[in-house]
C-alpha cells in the first residue's frame, strides 16, 4: 500500500506543471531484466520496475529541491527499495547558504572509488561500485567568500549502505547481512572549494561514521555491514591541460583505528567532441583484501557517445593476479522519450586471486527500457 | 538607452559587433568605430536569465533542446550556467563555462545521476556546441583587436538604417577568416553574419531577429544558423528574458552546480 501510494504521488509530482519549476533530474520509468549468474550467486533473471522524478521549486522565500526514486523487485517486493534523494529547503542569506531536509552530499571526482566521497550511502544491486546515493537527514551551512566555497554539513541520523538483489554474497559465497538501521554514528563534515585559473581545487575533512560500503566477516560463512568510525582529511584537485583533464584525490584517514593513506590519480583525453578515454590508478597505502571498493586496481575506460548511441567500457585490472573486471555499457535512444540499454558485467582470471570478501558479482547482463516523462 | 544583441555573454554578445559612423574617416576606421559602438552597448548589463530553446534541423529531423540559462558580466570575464530540461534524458544537466578575458575558457559539467561537478576539457573553437550548427567560437564575443575593418557601404535593413562591415580575423587558424556583418547602426544591433572560409567560399549564415528591448538592452529573440551547402540550420529562440536578476558570482561557483 505504501508503495503504490508512493508511487502515486512520485508520478503525479512529476507530471504536474509548475511554470517557475526546473527538472532536477531525469523523469523516468524503466523497465529492467537482469540476469545474474556465476558461482557466488545462483544464476537467477530478476525483473525490476523503477520509477524516478524530480523537481525544484521556489517557495516560501527559498528553494525546494525534491527528487526520490522506487526500484521495485517485482519478485520480491521486500527487496524493494524507496530512496528520497533529496527533499531539501535551500534559503539564501548573503553570501551564506541554509540547507535541510533529506538529501545528501557528493563530494570527490573519482566516479566508482572516491576516498573522499565517504559520508554518501548507496544502494548496490548489481555491483559495489555503482547505485543510487540515499538521502539521509542532514543540515547544511555554505558560505561564498573570495577564499573558496565552504560547505559544512551534518548528518546526524545517517542511512546505512543497502545491498539489494543478488548482491548479498560475497565473492567466496559468504551472505552478507545488511541489516543496520538509520542513525548508525551520525557524520558531518566540511569542504573548502576553490578555482585557480585551470586548476580546482578542495580540502575536505570528515567525521564520524563511514558510508562506504564495508563489509566484515564475523563468522564462517557470514559478513555483516559495518560503520567504522572515520577521522578523514581530504583533497581533491583536477586541472585542464588542452584537450586533457588530470585528476587527483587523496585521503588521509583513520577508520577504527587503523591509518590508511588512499590516492586515486586519472586522466580524461578528450580527443574528439564525442569520444573520452580514461585512466585511473588507485593506491593504498594498506595491503587489504577487503569488499570494496576496487582500491589498488588500473581502471581503463572510454566512451563514445553521438546522438543516438552511447557506448562505454571500463576494465579494472588487479596489477598482481592480472584479473580483470568489466563493466560494458551500451544505450540506443531511438526517440526523444524512449532509451534501451545493455549492460554486461562480467570478469576474467583466476578466481582463487580475488579477496574472498570482494561484494563483486561474477556476470551480471541487464536489459532495460527507459522511459521519460 | 542602451542596447544589446546579446544574451549571457555566450550567445548573442559574441554576435554582436558595431560602431557610430563618423563622417569623413575611411572605410577602416569607418567600419571599426561601428563594430566597437556594438561592443560598447553590448556591455554593463551585469547579470541575466532567460529560457532558450534549441531546435536543430537536418533534413527531415528535428532536434530539440530546452534550457534555462544565466548569465553573469564580471571584471575578469563572463559566466554561462545552462540547465537542460530536453532532451528529457539529460533533464538536471548543468553546464558552466567561464570565459577569462584573457580568451581562456573553462568548463565544467553536473550530471545529476553522479551528482558531480566534473571539469570538462576547454572546447576547441570550431566544435559543435550541443550538437548544433553553432560553435563555441560563436558564442564568444568576438575580440575586436582580434580582426580588422572595413566599411562596405550604407545599406538600409529591414527599414533600418544600418551598414555592412566585413572584418577579417588576425588569427590564421580561424575556420571562417572573413565574415561580412549586417549591422542596424540606430539601435546597433547585428542582424546577419555571412561566414567566408579562407577560399573565400560563403558556407553559412546567421541572422538575428525578434529584437526585445530588455531593460537598457536589445536581445535577439531568434537566431538562425544556416549551413548553405545543405541547408541543415540550428535555430535559438529565447524566452523570459530579463537583466539584473540579482545573480552574483556565487551562482555561478562549480561546487554550486546542481544546486
Amino acid at each position: 500500500m505504501i508503495l503504490r501510494r508512493l508511487t502515486v504521488w512520485v508520478a503525479v509530482l512529476a507530471t504536474c506543471n509548475v511554470s517557475e519549476g526546473l527538472a532536477a533530474q531525469a523523469n523516468r520509468i524503466q523497465v529492467d531484466g537482469v540476469r545474474f549468474s556465476g558461482t557466488s550467486a545462483e544464476a537467477v533473471t530478476v525483473p525490476y520496475i523503477m520509477i524516478g522524478a524530480g523537481r525544484r521549486d521556489s517557495m516560501f522565500g527559498g528553494r525546494i529541491d525534491l527528487s526520490g526514486s522506487i526500484q521495485l523487485d517485482v519478485q520480491a517486493i521486500d527487496a524493494s527499495l524507496v530512496n528520497i534523494e533529496e527533499l531539501t529547503f535551500n534559503y539564501s542569506a548573503g553570501p551564506l547558504d541554509f540547507r535541510i531536509g533529506v538529501g545528501d552530499v557528493s563530494w570527490g571526482l573519482s566516479d566508482v572509488r572516491s576516498p573522499v566521497d565517504a559520508m554518501a550511502p548507496r544502494a548496490v544491486f548489481f555491483d559495489a561500485y555503482n547505485g543510487a546515493r540515499l538521502g539521509q537527514p542532514l543540515l547544511g551551512l555554505s558560505a561564498f567568500s573570495q577564499w573558496g566555497d565552504l560547505e559544512a554539513v551534518i548528518f546526524p541520523f545517517p542511512r546505512s549502505p543497502h545491498m539489494g538483489g543478488r548482491l548479498k554474497r560475497t565473492w567466496n559465497g559468504s551472505s552478507v547481512r545488511s541489516d543496520l538501521g538509520w542513525g548508525e554514528r551520525p557524520v558531518g563534515g566540511l569542504r573548502m572549494a576553490r578555482v585557480l585559473g585551470s586548476t580546482d581545487i578542495a580540502l575536505s575533512y570528515v567525521h564520524g561514521g563511514e558510508r562506504t560500503l564495508w563489509i566484515s566477516s564475523d563468522r564462517p560463512g557470514e559478513a555483516g555491514v559495518v560503520i567504522p568510525s572515520l577521522r578523514q582529511a581530504g583533497v581533491e584537485l583536477q586541472r585542464a591541460l588542452g584537450s586533457v583533464v588530470l585528476r587527483t584525490e587523496g585521503s588521509l584517514a583513520k577508520r577504527d583505528g587503523d591509518t590508511e593513506a588512499r590516492i586515486v590519480a586519472g586522466a580524461e583525453w578528450y580527443p574528439k567532441p564525442y569520444l573520452t578515454l580514461m585512466v585511473e590508478q588507485g593506491l593504498s597505502s594498506l595491503n587489504r583484501a577487503q569488499a570494496s571498493p576496487l582500491v589498488d586496481d588500473i581502471m581503463l575506460g572510454g566512451q563514445l557517445v553521438t546522438e543516438e548511441i552511447r557506448f562505454s567500457n571500463l576494465v579494472f585490472i588487479d596489477p598482481k593476479s592480472g584479473n580483470r573486471h568489466y563493466f560494458v555499457e551500451t544505450r540506443w535512444t531511438p526517440t526523444a522519450r524512449t532509451a534501451i540499454e545493455v549492460e554486461l558485467i562480467t570478469w576474467a582470471g583466476d578466481a582463487t586471486q580475488e579477496p574472498g570478501l570482494a561484494l563483486r558479482q561474477r556476470n551480471v547482463l541487464r536489459a532495460s527500457l527507459l522511459r521519460y516523462f | 538607452m542602451r542596447k544589446i544583441a546579446e544574451l549571457s555573454q555566450v550567445l548573442v554578445a559574441g554576435l554582436m559587433v558595431a560602431g557610430a559612423p563618423l563622417a569623413g574617416q575611411d572605410a577602416t576606421n569607418r567600419g571599426e568605430e561601428i563594430v566597437r559602438e556594438v561592443e560598447r552597448r553590448s556591455r554593463g548589463y551585469g547579470d541575466l536569465e532567460a529560457g532558450l530553446v534549441m531546435r536543430i534541423l537536418e533534413g527531415d529531423r528535428e532536434r530539440i533542446r530546452e534550457m534555462h540559462v544565466r548569465g553573469l558580466e564580471s571584471e575578469d570575464g563572463n559566466r554561462t550556467r545552462m540547465t537542460l530540461e530536453q532532451p528529457a534524458d539529460m533533464a538536471g544537466t548543468e553546464f558552466l563555462s567561464a570565459l577569462e578575458d584573457d580568451g581562456e575558457r573553462h568548463q565544467w559539467i553536473y550530471l545529476p545521476a553522479a551528482r558531480r561537478v566534473r571539469r570538462i576539457s576547454g572546447a576547441r573553437s570550431s566544435d559543435s556546441f550541443l550538437g548544433s550548427h553553432f560553435t563555441y567560437d560563436d558564442m564568444t564575443p568576438p575580440k575586436v583587436e582580434g580582426f580588422t575593418y572595413r566599411w562596405i557601404r550604407d545599406e538600409e535593413i529591414s527599414g533600418q538604417p544600418g551598414a555592412i562591415v566585413e572584418r577579417t580575423s588576425l588569427d590564421d587558424r580561424t575556420e571562417y577568416p572573413r565574415q561580412l556583418l549586417w549591422i542596424e547602426t540606430e539601435r546597433y544591433v547585428l542582424r546577419r553574419i555571412e561566414f567566408f572560409t579562407s577560399e573565400g567560399e560563403h558556407r553559412r549564415s546567421l541572422d538575428l531577429e525578434q529584437y526585445l528591448e530588455i531593460g537598457e538592452f536589445w536581445l535577439a529573440g531568434r537566431m538562425t544558423m544556416v549551413h548553405l551547402e545543405d541547408s541543415a540550420r540550428t535555430i535559438l529562440e529565447w524566452s523570459d528574458m530579463r537583466v539584473g536578476v540579482g545573480l552574483s558570482a556565487r551562482d555561478f561557483e562549480p561546487s554550486r552546480l546542481g544546486r
